[in-house]
């Protein structure tokens, strides 16, 4: 055997002295700045950790030394023995020591000792290099997620902001459209036709009931019937909801004109619609709030059924080109969750199958969300009809930055599965994907916690 | 006398009796029709085709279930009965696809926004109308009321 060195060698013979060893308590500084060292140390049992002196952060952690570590390494080997770290024991923690101040070694025991200390420094330049990259790293994570809690908050704050002036906006018109409504009727009430009362109240309560279909069948037949009506009047008069025959009489015999009648249904109408209008303002309002909401606001009694309505809310426009097929479990149990993050994953799922389906060009493209619950878990499933994902890329598709929608102002930037998928593993739950043609189905399980 | 149609089409009934309540004035001389799909739509124009009637303009939303305002536009398009009625898409939600689509594939004259302004949508109808009367050869003088006289004096130059 050459001149190998043997650790344990090393341990009985530099660091066996039972008067050279120190027991620190969790907290306790071992070394400091500016310190003099003369000794090195080695942690037998417990965890230390080194701070370098900052400006900013007051203490920027630099090393983490645990069983069989050394420290004092710098210090010891520099000429001036100056310690440049603060080091301080993470838990309870023996170490001990070697003194190069007070040891005294033969020429032999030196050349033995040499290439070991040399296999220390080395190590310990390794390790810190280690700890140094993986604290790089861990900063890069937080700098981003930061960024992104950022932005997301201004975001939130601009959703809230704008929230509450749409809100102001809205109750005074809905509540000038109450008083209007009710003047109104009262108003209309006090007429002597009650064909005129009957078309104002066929407008206020059903709004346009009548399909532009029947409409249409009605006006062709009134034309044949009361040949003075121009054709703005039977188009009009076609779509208030009274047959052919109280038209006939209200105009014939009543002695009304057509446009009375209409105008009296269109504001009728017009009250019905924009109470409709202002409800929905209201609604979308109220969604764009939850959406931007701070990003980890949890709560603990959150329907998930409402999460789903919420995200349909934002996405009218595009559920409406396709057949939605809702079938929700009204029993469903109140769990813990982030609102707006799930109506986030709802928006993602959907807006994707949608998609998916018409650019291609489905020819009855269905959409079906379903929720269920066990005793574990609720379940949630959308499924589409569309095209499907093609098995090559299926792997892929959480990645982020992976996008299929590259044309024109419909691209995607590939965020939308990487978001569902944090969001999705912030909440414990597991996605998966089946895909097949003619069927794709994204299942979301989500623990129930109370 | 062969008689002008104006055909709108919406899916939710509300917008598409406010389209139809700002052309009113039209209505003396062209007759407008409601519709509430595409294939209700198309189903129209064949009627009024078959009754030797014209349909001038279909003005269109873009987002409906089922079929859109675009997949309309292509239709009368690539149908040589309908090669001279003018479209507008109306809408409030089209993506710069669907819009080069519209243009490209659809041969689409007028794109209007929601909300519109009812002097504007009116000034594009009576430039279409008069663009359609000229194209079939119609008595313009049947239609004064509806016709955009800048665009009338050029045609007429462009007779003589």
């Amino acid at each position: 055997m050459k001149n190998q060195i043997n650790f344990q060698w090393i341990k009985d013979s530099l660091f066996s002295d039972d008067s050279k060893k120190i027991n620190l308590k969790k907290g306790e500084i071992l070394l400091d700045y500016g310190q003099r060292n003369t000794r090195l140390y080695l942690v037998i049992k417990g965890k230390v950790f080194g701070y370098l002196k900052d400006a900013v952060l007051e203490n920027y952690p630099i090393f983490e030394e645990t069983d069989n570590d050394f420290i004092g390494v710098y210090s010891y080997f520099s000429d001036d023995h100056t310690t440049y770290s603060r080091v301080v024991a993470g838990e309870d923690t023996e170490v001990r020591y070697y003194d190069k101040a007070i040891e005294e070694h033969t020429e032999e025991e030196l050349k033995r000792l040499n290439p070991f200390l040399f296999r220390v420094i080395v190590n310990e330049i390794f390790t810190r290099q280690i700890f140094a990259k993986k604290m790089a790293k861990e900063k890069h994570k937080d700098s981003q997620r930061l960024l992104k809690a950022e932005k997301m908050a201004t975001l939130g704050q601009m959703a809230a902001g704008l929230a509450h002036e749409l809100n102001n906006s809205v109750s005074v018109l809905d509540g000038g459209l109450d008083r209007l409504k009710n003047f109104i009727e009262d108003t209309v009430k006090k007429n002597k036709s009650t064909t005129l009362v009957a078309s104002f109240k066929l407008g206020l309560l059903n709004g346009q009931s009548t399909s532009s279909q029947d409409a249409r069948l009605l006006r062709e037949r009134l034309e044949s019937k009361i040949s003075q009506l121009t054709s703005a009047q039977s188009r009009r008069l076609s779509k208030i909801g009274l047959t052919l025959e109280q038209l006939e009489k209200a105009i014939k015999k009543d002695g009304l004109s057509a446009d009375q009648l209409f105008d009296h249904w269109e504001v009728g109408c017009g009250i019905h619609d924009m109470q409709i209008a202002a409800r929905h303002a209201t609604h979308v309002v109220k969604s764009m709030k939850q959406l931007g909401m701070a990003e980890h606001q949890w709560s603990k009694h959150v329907d998930i059924n409402e999460t789903i309505n919420e995200a349909l809310v934002i996405l009218t426009n595009l559920t409406k080109r396709v057949e939605t097929v809702m079938q929700l479990d009204s029993k469903l149990p109140a769990t813990s969750a982030c609102f707006g993050q799930l109506v986030q994953v709802w928006i993602n799922l959907v807006k994707n199958g949608i998609e998916s389906m018409l650019q291609g060009s489905i020819v009855e493209p269905k959409l079906t969300i379903t929720s269920s619950f066990d005793q574990k878990n609720i379940t949630i499933a959308i499924i589409d009809n569309g095209p499907g994902i093609p098995q090559n890329i299926i792997s892929r598709i959480f990645e982020p930055s992976f996008t299929t929608k590259v044309a024109g102002l419909n691209f995607g930037l590939g965020l939308g599965l990487s978001i569902v998928q944090r969001i999705v593993a912030e909440h414990d739950a597991t996605i998966e994907v089946t895909s097949g043609s003619g069927t794709t189905s994204f299942i979301v399980k989500l623990p129930i916690i109370n | 006398m062969e008689k002008l149609n104006i055909i709108c089409v919406d899916d939710q009934r509300e917008v598409l009796n406010a389209v139809t309540q700002d052309l009113g004035e039209f209505e003396s001389k062209i007759r407008i029709e409601e519709c509430e799909s595409m294939s209700e739509a198309w189903d129209m124009m064949e009627a009024i085709d078959a009754k030797g009637d014209f349909t001038a303009i279909v003005i269109t939303d873009q987002v409906m279930p089922k079929n859109t305002g675009v997949d309309l536009l292509k239709k009368i398009k690539s149908d040589s009965r309908f090669k001279s009625t003018c479209t507008i898409l109306l809408t409030g939600l089209a993506t710069h696809q669907d819009t080069i689509e519209a243009i490209n594939n659809g041969d689409l004259d007028y794109y209007v926004e929601k909300p519109w302004n009812k002097e504007e949508l009116h000034r594009i109808i009576k430039v279409l109308l008069t663009k359609f009367i000229f194209k079939n050869g119609i008595d313009y003088r049947e239609y004064t009321p509806v016709i955009d006289q800048k665009k009338l004096f050029e045609y007429l130059r462009k007779q003589s």
